[in-house]
């Protein structure tokens, strides 16, 4: 009968089926041996091709996770994922092969990956010393990352300057602010017109604003991390701290020491911007200057010029309320190019924090600093940025969590090292707006008078002079502003205490 | 609107104040509270400068060793009742330590707050879950009871309705008066007039007399330009900080307490608790988290201008005299 007879047929299939399964698993197991013995020999391309062969008659788990092995020791991390992937199709609980896919992740750099491997791994096999290993170096490289990637600005492809569009910012006829002479250009003409009305508490248009910021950016990709500054015989230079968006403080400074010209350097020593809520009218109008009088004018970076900073203190709050957030991100690109560290006739270094943890850092090692970045959170960059003096000698753990704290010996060390007269630094606030460490060799200089409307400080600059670098101190009080409290565009919090 | 109903709203919106910055602490790392977000009902939170995170934390981690000297003194058997409470999750953080014990903890707060912390408590199952007994053997509106907590509502301006809803947990026996008692005022007696604090104080010593605590956190030395800036700013944002009269000076907080009849008052304020008492392995760790200390001179003016104050009666002679922080 027809039934009897498929019955028959079906069986006698299976029969052979199974016979020919068991048939290729030898086979395949013979193969398998073969490149097992290729693989301890080391070699690796020789057991692929085996374990390849031994895949097509049979494939498992342990094939396909031997043959990523293979592909590791090899180097090929792209076809040893996809092994391991395959193996664990296979079998889900094959240990080796999440092994093996950890491996192909850390090699690919996908630690987040790997660690949770390395996770599963360790979980089922605590006792495994290399899994243990392995998860705790991932977990190393993950933290790591993840550090790195949230104080870095991704400025490869991403550069804002790249999509500012002028053409969508055309000046309207009712503009009564001052312009860029051919659309482009600071002159001095404007830079008078530009107090005046920032002082009226005006808003500088977005097209003039992008033009100078973008100029800056242009400018400070070509100045290097040191900068060398010569100041000739008898010709005056002052130097100013922290300026902290206290426009109205600056202005003052300008009232009583002249306004910046090629007669009338300036430097100024970071933390411009941030807690003071004028701080777009400070830092246009120090980018104005730089932008006007390139050899007379400085900016070196401070703390404050940095993302965690102006999302804290305020910043970035100031900058998207005037402006925009496109603008914002424009700003930090900028910061990311201020020279650290500025060196007046070959005597005088000043920086916004201070020295080093290492005894034998140089201006040459300075110079070598990669600066296009988030300030780190260690090493000479974040030093320059971030230190203090202490009285005692020898060095300490900062109060700020941050940097350092270096004493005398360690100033007297670097100057001598560096065949210098002494170094000036801004970054915390003085009752008289300057102070003298170490035998005056360290000098603290902070620009910000009566600090936050409350600290009740005074504010000082530095002049001297080509021939004679001996400091002369101008301390003033603060000047009356507008009623816009400090703080004003930080986050709440800060202005209300704790509730 | 009523003008009393103004005014509670702006007193109960320090309360989101508090756990907003509280939520951005906790989620930078600088103390571990799952509790909190769930009962504020909030996932994202913004920035704060690190002086603020640094002075909450001082404040949950002062107070905190605070009650648990004296549970410890008290070998736990003791009531806790923690005044304008807020999202507060000092009752979790309780419940989650073995070694913390208490017969009984009140949570007390206006009757808009107190509904939505006990719903949220009944509706969201992880905090649900802590509490045995919820609502059996009493109702209370706008509130919850469960075997050793309960939430009450009551405006503690009002000490007629305060005392008539603690006289609702004596009838039932949840709490006892004999028991030596603890309360907690986290910035709350500075949104009340100093008479409306006085008549609290005296009125809590007077029930309680036998044994009390009252620790409180809040602000001091307000009459400086700081002090006066701060009070300007709340002011623009209609929050009044109406006490100030005992925020002078240690001596103003103090003395409001003995005038109230407690016995004996001590006041500290934050720059010393962070200087004299902080473990320093702490102080490094919460330090680094946000990378970084700005200008210390601020988070130490910040400092200067909050204290706790606490004062006691203690006819028992438990010893508590020996409350303090070390």
């Amino acid at each position: 009968m027809a039934t009897a007879s498929t019955n028959e047929i079906t069986e006698k299939l299976e029969a052979s089926n199974i016979q020919t399964t068991s048939s290729g698993k030898n086979a395949a197991d013979v193969i398998k041996s073969q490149a097992n013995e290729a693989f301890k020999n080391c070699d690796y391309e020789k057991s692929i091709e085996l374990y390849t062969k031994a895949i097509e008659i049979h494939p498992d788990a342990i094939l396909y996770s031997n043959r990523s092995f293979a592909y590791l020791r090899r180097e090929w991390y792209g076809y040893a994922l996809i092994d391991a992937k395959k193996a664990l199709e296979y079998d889900p609980k094959y240990i080796k092969a999440y092994y093996r896919r950890a491996s192909a992740y850390l090699a690919l750099g996908k630690y987040s990956s790997a660690l949770s491997d390395y996770e599963y791994v360790k979980k089922v096999c605590p006792n495994d010393k290399d899994a243990n290993m392995k998860y705790e170096e991932c977990k190393k490289i993950v933290a790591r990352i993840r550090f790195e990637k949230a104080i870095s600005v991704d400025d490869s492809s991403k550069s804002v300057a790249n999509q500012v569009d002028f053409s969508s910012m055309t000046i309207e006829s009712d503009y009564d602010g001052p312009r860029l002479e051919g659309d482009t250009r600071v002159t001095k003409a404007f830079m008078e017109a530009l107090l005046p009305y920032f002082e009226k508490q005006k808003k500088l248009h977005k097209n003039c604003t992008y033009q100078i910021v973008l100029q800056i950016l242009s400018l400070f990709k070509s100045l290097p991390t040191l900068i060398d500054i010569s100041v000739p015989s008898k010709r005056k230079f002052t130097i100013c701290g922290d300026i902290h968006g206290q426009f109205y403080d600056l202005l003052n400074i300008f009232k009583l020491n002249g306004l910046p010209s090629e007669d009338n350097p300036y430097l100024f020593n970071g933390d411009f911007v941030d807690r003071g809520s004028f701080s777009v009218e400070c830092i246009l109008t120090l980018f104005g200057f730089k932008l006007l009088y390139p050899n007379h004018f400085f900016l070196a970076r401070g703390n404050h010029e940095s993302i965690t900073m102006n999302q804290m203190y305020g910043f970035e709050g100031e900058v998207k309320a005037k402006y925009t957030p496109q603008m914002f991100q424009l700003f930090t690109e900028v910061f990311n190019y201020l020279p650290l560290c500025h060196c007046i006739n070959s005597k005088v270094l000043v920086m916004h924090g201070g020295l080093f943890s290492k005894d034998d850092v140089t201006l040459k090692d300075i110079r070598a600093v990669d600066r296009v970045r988030q300030p780190p959170e260690d090493g000479i960059m974040s030093e320059l940025l971030w230190s203090d003096p202490q009285p005692q000698n020898g060095r300490s753990e900062s109060k700020r969590g941050v940097g350092l704290q270096f004493g005398p010996d360690v100033t007297e060390h670097f100057l001598k090292l560096n065949n210098l007269e002494y170094v000036v630094r801004s970054h915390e606030v003085k009752q008289e707006g300057y102070e003298l460490a170490h035998n005056g060799k360290c000098i603290t200089i902070f620009s910000a008078p009566n600090y936050c409307d409350t600290m009740g400080n005074k504010g000082a600059f530095i002049t001297i002079t080509g021939d004679d670098v001996t400091p002369k101190f101008t301390s003033y009080t603060a000047v009356p502003h507008p009623a816009v409290r400090p703080m004003m565009y930080a986050n709440q919090s800060s202005l209300f205490g704790l509730m | 609107m009523s003008k009393a109903a103004i005014d509670n709203s702006n007193i109960i919106e320090t309360n989101n104040d508090a756990c907003q910055c509280k939520l951005f602490a906790i989620e930078r790392g600088y103390w571990k509270d799952p509790y909190l977000k769930l009962l504020a009902h909030s996932t994202q939170h913004e920035r704060r400068t690190p002086e603020i995170s640094l002075g909450y934390y001082v404040r949950v981690y002062g107070l905190r060793s605070l009650i648990e000297k004296f549970i410890k003194l008290t070998n736990g058997q003791c009531q806790i009742i923690n005044l304008g409470c807020g999202f507060d999750t000092t009752i979790f953080y309780l419940l989650d330590n073995e070694n913390l014990k208490f017969k009984h903890f009140v949570d007390v707060d206006f009757d808009e707050l107190t509904e939505v912390k006990s719903m949220r408590i009944q509706r969201v199952p992880f905090l649900q879950k802590k509490f045995s007994q919820a609502n059996q053997s009493l109702k209370i509106p706008c509130g919850f009871h469960s075997s050793l907590y309960t939430i009450l509502p009551a405006d503690l301006r009002d000490i007629t309705q305060l005392d008539s809803q603690l006289k609702r947990l004596f009838e039932h026996g949840i709490l006892d008066l004999t028991l030596p008692t603890i309360f907690i005022s986290e910035c709350v007696l500075v949104y009340m007039s100093n008479e409306h604090s006085s008549n609290l104080l005296r009125y809590l010593s007077q029930t309680f007399s036998q044994c009390c605590l009252f620790v409180n956190f809040e602000q001091i030395n307000m009459n400086d330009r700081f002090g006066q800036i701060m009070i300007e700013n709340l002011k623009q944002r209609s929050c009044h900080l109406v006490g100030m009269d005992s925020c002078q000076d240690k001596t103003s907080q103090c003395q409001r307490y003995l005038d109230a009849n407690f016995t004996s008052a001590q006041c500290v304020t934050l720059n010393e608790y962070y200087r004299k008492y902080l473990n320093s392995n702490e102080k490094q760790r919460i330090e680094h988290i946000d990378g970084g200390l700005d200008e210390k001179e601020l988070l130490e003016q910040l400092f200067e201008h909050y204290c706790f104050s606490w004062a006691y009666r203690d006819e028992k002679n438990l010893g508590l005299n020996r409350i303090a922080f070390e």
